[in-house]
């Protein structure tokens, strides 16, 4: 037994050293690259550059600009494979009501008022990455997965009446989502469908102007780099996403025995 | 060199601890003690990918290992059984 307990003393010591260092050191990286590949040179010259209109998405952070402009159609897959995951679990639990009311019982005093702390970070936190997804490093997924963490705590600490006392429906969650994703897709159709009224050329999921498709998305903001469509998919993208997760988090969460009445309920119906 | 060395060596503690959480993971009978080491395990592959110079998958990856993932095993563990048999 004084074996095992030392063995568990030098693994933490020795996880919180490494800890240390890795905090004190992120982002020197492992093997600074000297020379780069034509592609990553191409990205990192062209993600922000006002000088070279046809090509830049004037967006800082060269991954948001991989990820929503010059590579938009995968991220739209993307999102196509998580609408196909939660249409999945919405229709595992089709027929499951929500209880109309239920006792809030929870964990201790201390974990409750931590989490009443908490969750607000959480939220602004979310937010804040999908805001400045095209500034810094974050995103439109990235800041919806961060979202749905803070009803998951709400749920395992404060149990699930917390979260019908503060007033999120399910059904409610399911309309933000189908909006946002609808909102996606008319987004990226936007400037092809102007064009045509126009009678100019346009692409879809167009970013910036280019010589042949002049129209283009808001690309600055009071003197910020906006990244135009960057800026709105990340947005969208974090309502989609935060109201999806926490969607199956609420089914996930529902007590057993309010599942097996819930069906026995629509059964009596039938 | 310094530089080059050190965030070798914090990649390979972290990988070591990963492996562990990972074995313990699995071999635990305690399932609810699984979910908190596969969080663990989350946190380890995290900050690999921060010293790695991926910031971008940091963030999508703590969310999703440490924070959604546990708490959805939780949540099935309590409509199924804690201990394996």
């Amino acid at each position: 037994m004084r074996r095992r307990d030392l063995a568990v003393a030098v693994s933490l010591a020795s996880l919180s050293i490494a800890l240390g260092v890795a905090f004190s050191l992120g982002g020197v990286g492992v093997i600074p690259a000297k020379d780069l590949r034509g592609l990553a040179t191409s990205v990192l010259e062209n993600s922000f550059n006002p000088w070279s209109p046809n090509l830049t998405a004037y967006s800082l952070n060269a991954v948001a600009a991989v990820m929503w402009d010059y590579r938009a159609l995968d991220t739209i897959l993307e999102t196509a494979v998580l609408f196909a995951a939660v249409a999945g679990t919405v229709t595992l639990f089709r027929g499951v009501r929500e209880p109309p009311s239920s006792r809030l019982r929870g964990l201790s005093v201390v974990v409750k008022a931590s989490t009443r702390v908490a969750v607000p970070l959480i939220l602004v936190a979310g937010a804040s990455l999908a805001v400045h997804g095209h500034l810094s490093p974050g995103g439109g997924f990235q800041g919806g997965a961060l979202i749905a963490v803070a009803p998951a705590l709400v749920i395992t600490t404060l149990s699930i009446g917390a979260i019908y006392v503060a007033g999120v429906k399910a059904r409610s969650l399911l309309k933000a989502r189908y909006s946002a994703l609808l909102l996606i897709a008319l987004v990226s159709l936007a400037i092809p469908i102007a064009a045509t009224v126009l009678g100019i050329r346009g692409y879809v999921l167009q970013n910036a102007g280019k010589a042949d498709a002049p129209l283009s998305m808001p690309t600055w903001f009071l003197g910020t780099p906006l990244a135009g469509s960057v800026f709105i998919f990340n947005v969208l993208e974090l309502v989609a996403v935060s109201a999806g997760l926490t969607y199956c988090i609420l089914l996930m969460a529902v007590k057993m025995e309010d599942i097996e009445s819930s069906l026995a309920r629509d059964e009596v119906y039938e | 060199m310094g530089l080059v060395i050190v965030p070798l060596i914090v990649v390979l503690v972290f990988s070591f601890f990963s492996v562990v959480a990972t074995y313990l993971a699995v071999v635990e009978k305690d399932l609810m003690c699984s979910a908190i080491l596969m969080a663990l395990q989350g946190v380890c592959y995290a900050l690999i990918y921060y010293t790695l110079m991926a910031p971008d998958v940091v963030v999508a990856y703590i969310p999703v290992s440490s924070g959604l993932l546990p708490i959805m095993l939780l949540a099935v563990l309590r409509k199924t059984e804690r201990y394996e048999k």
